[in-house]
């Protein structure tokens, strides 16, 4: 694992969380165990009213607080801007904070960002999705294929690898979910090169995914609609 | 029998129409009475100018003075080529109050966007300044370089 390592590049992961204090512990202690200090890790606390700040710091130096919620969009922003303009990082690496994202699957994305990938997009098996996020999911591909001509598969997949390179030109404005949207569209609009890797499809928390209320914005916003 | 059955139901339908208008201009009365005194609450807590607060008033009394008198209109809607005074208000109203959802709608996304800047900003300073402090900063550029 840590001929990995041996590379110029200089990760950064993203953990943007919003009350995740009974998820936040054991993640953050999965990524220290398997991956020690290769990587910096830098959580962003939305306006958490629990233990989320704490528990963060506990792991880390680099915990930004919004001082109110703001949305997943917001968080990731104040993550990469601070990754990339202060930690000085090649890469980040998203993932989401509520334990749906694998540890282990960090180390495909490593190995993708040291062959030079600019922007990797963590793709799920529909197989182990709940019937309507599958759904959800292959409307909302379906969608931006028809109005950009670009298929991306799992659009709402928040795990994802971005370069230095990409950050500059995504430049994304939605501050909640529809961030996914946002980096899809920008994507599909300026052609920027993409490659697709398999991630696993964990669902711990059937409520916590894309409702159907969810799922409607994010059309509208593909349309075009904020 | 059908015909007078008929003819009451007008006389009714006649008679409860003046009722129901003349509540209706009555609620107008209250309401603009009661925007007033909003208004003037908002002068004593230093919200509104002495200039806005006279402003917001006339609009009030205006609207108070057409509620009462609504024929006031009758040259103007006339003149549109309105059948009724009422048809020119529901068409006034419905002007003004696109034009305040429009200017709230563009009011609200710059209120959204100048706080998330803000919320942003003092998320970096603050850990910056945290950095700081523990000395941190200095290590970890020197760990990034």
């Amino acid at each position: 694992m840590n001929k990995l390592f041996r590379t110029k590049n200089k990760i950064a992961i993203i953990l943007p969380a919003f009350n995740e204090e009974l998820s936040l512990d054991s993640l953050l202690n999965e990524i220290k165990l398997h991956f020690k200090k290769q990587f910096y890790i830098v959580v962003v606390d939305d306006g958490s009213d629990d233990e989320t700040f704490k528990i963060a710091s506990k792991y880390t130096n680099f915990v930004l607080r919004h001082a109110v919620n703001l949305g997943k969009g917001a968080a990731l922003r104040t993550g990469c801007k601070f990754a990339f303009s202060i930690l000085d990082v090649n890469s980040v690496i998203m993932m989401d904070a509520d334990q749906q994202h694998a540890v282990d699957d960090l180390l495909k994305f490593i190995k993708k960002i040291n062959k030079g990938y600019g922007l990797i997009f963590g793709v799920r098996s529909f197989k182990g999705m709940p019937r309507f996020a599958a759904f959800a999911n292959k409307v909302t591909s379906l969608i931006l294929k028809i109005i950009y001509g670009i298929y991306i598969p799992d659009i709402l997949s928040g795990y994802k690898a971005i370069s230095r390179k990409v950050y500059e030109r995504l430049n994304w404005q939605a501050v909640g979910y529809e961030v996914e949207i946002d980096i899809a569209k920008i994507v599909a609009r300026e052609k920027i090169p993409f490659i697709t890797l398999p991630i696993k499809t964990i669902y711990l928390d059937q409520i916590k995914g894309v409702s159907f209320v969810d799922a409607v914005r994010v059309w509208f916003n593909l349309l075009g609609f904020k | 029998m059908q015909l007078e059955f008929g003819l009451i139901c007008l006389v009714l339908s006649d008679i409860l129409q003046v009722k129901i208008m003349g509540i209706f201009q009555i609620i107008s009365l209250f309401f603009a009475l009661f925007m007033a005194y909003v208004v003037r609450i908002h002068y004593y807590r230093s919200i509104l100018s002495l200039l806005e607060a006279s402003a917001w008033y006339s609009l009030w009394f205006l609207f108070a003075v057409l509620a009462v008198f609504p024929d006031l209109l009758q040259g103007i809607s006339d003149y549109l080529h309105f059948d009724r005074v009422f048809d020119f208000l529901i068409v006034g109203a419905f002007m003004v109050i696109s034009v305040l959802v429009v200017r709230t709608y563009f009011k609200y996304r710059e209120i959204k966007i100048t706080l998330e800047k803000i919320i942003e900003e003092q998320a970096q300073q603050d850990i910056m300044s945290k950095l700081h402090k523990r000395n941190l900063y200095k290590k970890t550029l020197v760990v990034s370089s």
